[in-house]
Order: structure tokens, then sequence, then C-alpha cells
């Protein structure tokens, strides 16, 4: 028995110790996860902010001209609305300036359909698509742009059809 | 001249003590290490509560920014007043964090025009631990 007791405050050291180490660094990993997932969800969360922020400067472009195609029209035709005036004066509007690049638009008789695709600078997985429309069809005094889609996409692995599977019947 | 017997005795006695000492040592030398570690694990989750913290509340000074009739209307939650077209006003949001919001016209030639706005989250200490910035276009000044 005395063979026993000889050496086991050793042993019993030794096995805290590394029990102790051992809880140490999962209590690291673990911290240090966490903190990861904290960083990653604070900078999507400005990714998320950037891009609405340039989807807002395409929304304040497209307004502007929309102001200065209706002004122009109300000039040329002595303060008396004319639709194909102002059509003409939005055209040449947003084909100008800088912010032209980052949208594309399809113009009717009585509307007009701004698209624009903005990526991420931060991260080029992410991106907002915007849809504007802008609609003098309804004779409801001066037209203005309205948003009609305002979509973030994270682009990521694409999902085959074929592999998923039925968790719920609908019943 | 001692006994053989004894001498055994007494070696076995000295070798008690010496393993007490010697788990003593290797304790305290272990431990300093293992408290480290548990030091470091501790700082990462302050760190990480204060970014949440931080995130949630800057989100949600934007939002209230991006949901008001007007550019500078969340002065009414954090004081404050505009001159210029401009805003700026630091607030406590708590004993650990203080947010410093600024609010300029972004594009002086448009007819109306893109607010944006700057949150600056820092600590206790004045170091900042978090920035966002937003904007949305107010239509001559109003939604």
């Amino acid at each position: 028995m005395k063979h026993l007791v000889r050496g086991f405050s050793l042993i019993l050291v030794t096995v805290v110790m590394i029990v102790m180490l051992v809880f140490g660094l999962l209590s690291v990993s673990s911290a240090g996860a966490d903190y990861r997932l904290s960083t990653r969800a604070s900078e999507s969360q400005k990714i998320y902010y950037d891009l609405d922020a340039s989807g807002e400067d395409t929304m304040a472009f497209c307004s502007d001209a929309c102001e200065k195609a209706w002004a122009a029209s109300l000039k040329d035709t002595n303060s008396q609305p004319d639709l194909v005036q102002f059509k003409s004066h939005l055209d040449s509007e947003l084909k100008a300036g800088e912010a032209a690049k980052h949208f594309k638009y399809k113009m009717n008789d009585s509307s007009v359909t701004v698209e624009s695709s903005i990526s991420s600078t931060i991260n080029g997985n992410y991106s907002l698509q915007a849809a504007l429309l802008c609609d003098w069809n309804k004779k409801t005094g001066k037209p203005a742009f309205k948003i009609t889609r305002w979509q973030f996409t994270v682009s990521g692995p694409k999902i085959n059809s074929n592999q998923t599977i039925n968790v719920w019947d609908g019943k | 001249m001692s006994q053989p017997h004894a001498r055994i005795k007494n070696l076995g006695r000295n070798f008690g003590v010496l393993e007490i000492i010697l788990s003593v040592a290797i304790l305290a030398a272990f431990s300093v290490f293992v408290l480290k570690l548990f030091v470091l694990a501790s700082n990462y989750e302050k760190n990480m509560r204060l970014l949440d913290k931080a995130t949630y509340s800057a989100v949600t000074i934007i939002e209230q920014f991006k949901n008001g009739n007007e550019p500078f209307a969340i002065n009414s939650h954090y004081g404050g007043t505009a001159k210029n077209d401009v805003y700026a006003c630091s607030t406590q949001l708590s004993n650990e964090l203080r947010a410093d919001i600024s609010i300029k016209k972004g594009n002086q030639n448009l007819a109306g025009g893109t607010y944006q706005i700057d949150v600056n989250i820092k600590n206790s200490s004045g170091k900042k631990i978090y920035e966002l910035n937003g904007a949305k276009y107010f239509l001559n000044g109003k939604v």
C-alpha cells in the first residue's frame, strides 16, 4: 500500500495540469472563434450599408435627372406639362454624368425602368440589385422615381435541385 | 554507523518531501502558462462583447437616421443641432461605449441630396471600436 502512495502526488499534479491546459486551450479556441464570428458579422454590416449607400446614390442621381428633365420640359412649353418633351430631356439627363455608368435603363412611351447591379468594393461576393421605375402614364402630376426592387445577394455555391430532400410535405 | 535498514527508511521519508516540492514547482511553473490562457480567453470574450454592442448600436443609429422624415431627425433621440447642412453630436450609449455621430450632405450638385451619416463607436478610454457609414436620399431635405 505504501508503494502505491509514493509518487502519487506527482502524478496527480501532472494530470491536473494537463487537464487545466486542455481546458485553457479549449477556452481560448472557443473565445477566439466567437470573436472572429463577431468581427465577420460587423464586417458584413459594413458591406450592407456600403452597398445601400451606393444604391441611394443611384436613386439620387435618377431623381435629380427627373427633376431637371421636368423643369426643362416646363421651360420649353411655357409651364404646360409636356410628357414628350419630358421624356426627351430625361433620356439625355440619364445618359450624362459618371453615375450613368453604374446602371442601365429602358425607356418606353409611358415609363422608364432603371436597373442597377452594384458589387461591394469590400467583398465582391456581395451585391445590390436595385430597380427604379418612373411612370408618367398615370398623369398624377410630376413624375418621380420609385423603388421597385432593392435586393441584396450573396454569391455562393450553386444549389443542385436534384439533391434536395423534402423535409415537409405540407400536411 | 547507521544500519542499512534505517538508511532505506530515511530515504523513503526524504523522497516523499522531495516529491511534494517537485509537484509544487511543476504546479507553479505550469500555472503561469494556464492562467495566461484564461486571461487571453477573457480578453477575447470582452472584446467580442464590446464589438457586438458597438455593431448593434451603430446599426440602430443608422436605421433611426434612415427612418427619419428629414436628414437631421435623429436629433430628437441624441440632441444636438444642425448648422449649414452639417450635424454632429456625441452621445454616451452605456458606461463602456460612446457614439460620435455626424451627418452631412453628400453631393452638393443634386437637386435633392444624399445625406451621409458616419457613426464612430468608442470605448471608455476613447479608442475607436467600430465605424459604420450609411446614406439616404432625401428629396429637397424631405423623404
